[in-house]
């Protein structure tokens, strides 16, 4: 499956404090998330596990852990900002399909 | 990974088509939750896959967030996450906030008879405000026809060797192309005059795991061969594999080398 290529740009943009305690790359985490809410239902998955195999491999790819991903995901049910991020993300992602 | 042979087969079998990304969602009154996908990733007739629908929310939390599909047509099998069983829910959790993507994945067998797309009819329940909500949505599952000149591929070629008055365990390994083989059975043809004993001195032999070989899986298929009382050198071992494609019976010859040879002191 394609991964995703982030620009460098994003990588450079500003590092966002999560409650948490642990930091992140909005901006990146946004993309990835964006891309890869639409690269989902575009493939088809021999085991269920094979769908977080796959976000994993992503987020890895982009030198991203799971507890920060984690982060983000909690972070975007209270940041109205992160979630049209994200769906920005998606539509120009999506509508493209590049 | 056969995911990515399902993709690339799809890809190729419907090129001229578009992809299902984004399809232009329908009317859609009741916005607080929103269907990205009315057509997800295509199924090759015969197989089964786990597939993803994507969901925006458009209005407030819709929680408590329950997909599942109603009567699906003969053939067509669904199934859900085990941690779920009778239903699915979000990927992340079972709440779609105001604005947030998620998806659900489903898991689809299509029946090798499938010569179209399959629609399939999801209920969808969740609470909005407070008050319990039931949609419904048609899906169209695209199904492409598997093409390949060969359902599957006998990987091995040599059985190695054997010393003269010993028996040995052997093995044929069988990789699958096409999306299901049931039934899979292997006898020797032609034994060259060496004698063959099948498991549990049965008429034939399967694979190892189960008799099903699917695209994407290398199994093997063991016998017995005594190698008492014959000459050493090399034979060559016809065998005849069969297995059932859909309602049809299939037969693949094929062979394998196996050497005898002295004994070593």
């Amino acid at each position: 499956m394609r991964r995703i290529q982030i620009p460098t740009g994003i990588i450079a943009a500003t590092i966002l404090l999560a409650g948490c305690g642990v930091s992140y790359d909005a901006p990146l985490l946004s993309s990835i998330e964006g891309r890869w809410m639409c690269d989902v239902q575009r493939y088809t998955f021999d085991e269920v596990e094979d769908i977080q195999v796959e976000l994993d491999a992503r987020l890895a790819a982009n030198s991203v852990t799971s507890e920060q991903y984690r982060a983000f995901k909690d972070d975007l049910i209270d940041s109205p900002e992160l979630r049209e991020t994200v769906a920005d993300e998606f539509t120009a992602y999506c509508d493209t399909g590049s | 990974m056969r995911t990515r042979i399902i993709i690339l087969m799809a890809a190729l079998l419907i090129a001229g088509t578009s992809l299902p990304v984004a399809a232009a969602p329908k009317p859609d009154v009741d916005k607080d939750v929103e269907l990205t996908n009315y057509e997800t990733a295509a199924i090759v007739a015969g197989d089964s896959a786990w597939i993803a629908l994507n969901w925006q929310g458009s209005g407030g939390d819709a929680k408590n967030f329950r997909l599942e599909v109603k009567r699906p047509d003969p053939g067509v099998e669904v199934r859900y996450p085990a941690n779920t069983a009778t239903y699915t829910s979000l990927w992340a959790d079972d709440t779609l906030t105001d604005g947030e993507y998620d998806f659900t994945a489903v898991h689809v067998t299509v029946p090798y008879a499938a010569s179209s797309d399959i629609k399939l009819l999801f209920t969808l329940t969740y609470e909005h405000a407070g008050k319990p909500k039931t949609r419904s949505f048609n899906v169209r599952v695209p199904v492409v026809q598997y093409s390949g000149a060969e359902d599957l591929q006998q990987v091995t070629a040599s059985l190695g060797e054997v010393a003269l008055g010993e028996s040995a365990w052997v093995g044929v390994s069988y990789a699958g192309l096409a999306p299901r083989l049931d039934d899979f059975q292997l006898t020797v043809a032609d034994a060259a005059g060496l004698p063959i004993v099948y498991p549990a001195d049965g008429s034939s032999t399967s694979l190892h795991h189960n008799a099903r070989l699917e695209d994407g899986e290398t199994d093997i298929a063991r016998f017995r061969v005594d190698a008492y009382d014959v000459p050493t050198g090399t034979y060559t071992i016809t065998i005849r594999a069969t297995y059932r494609k859909d309602a049809r019976i299939v037969e693949l010859l094929g062979s394998v080398t196996l050497v005898v040879v002295e004994p070593t002191v």
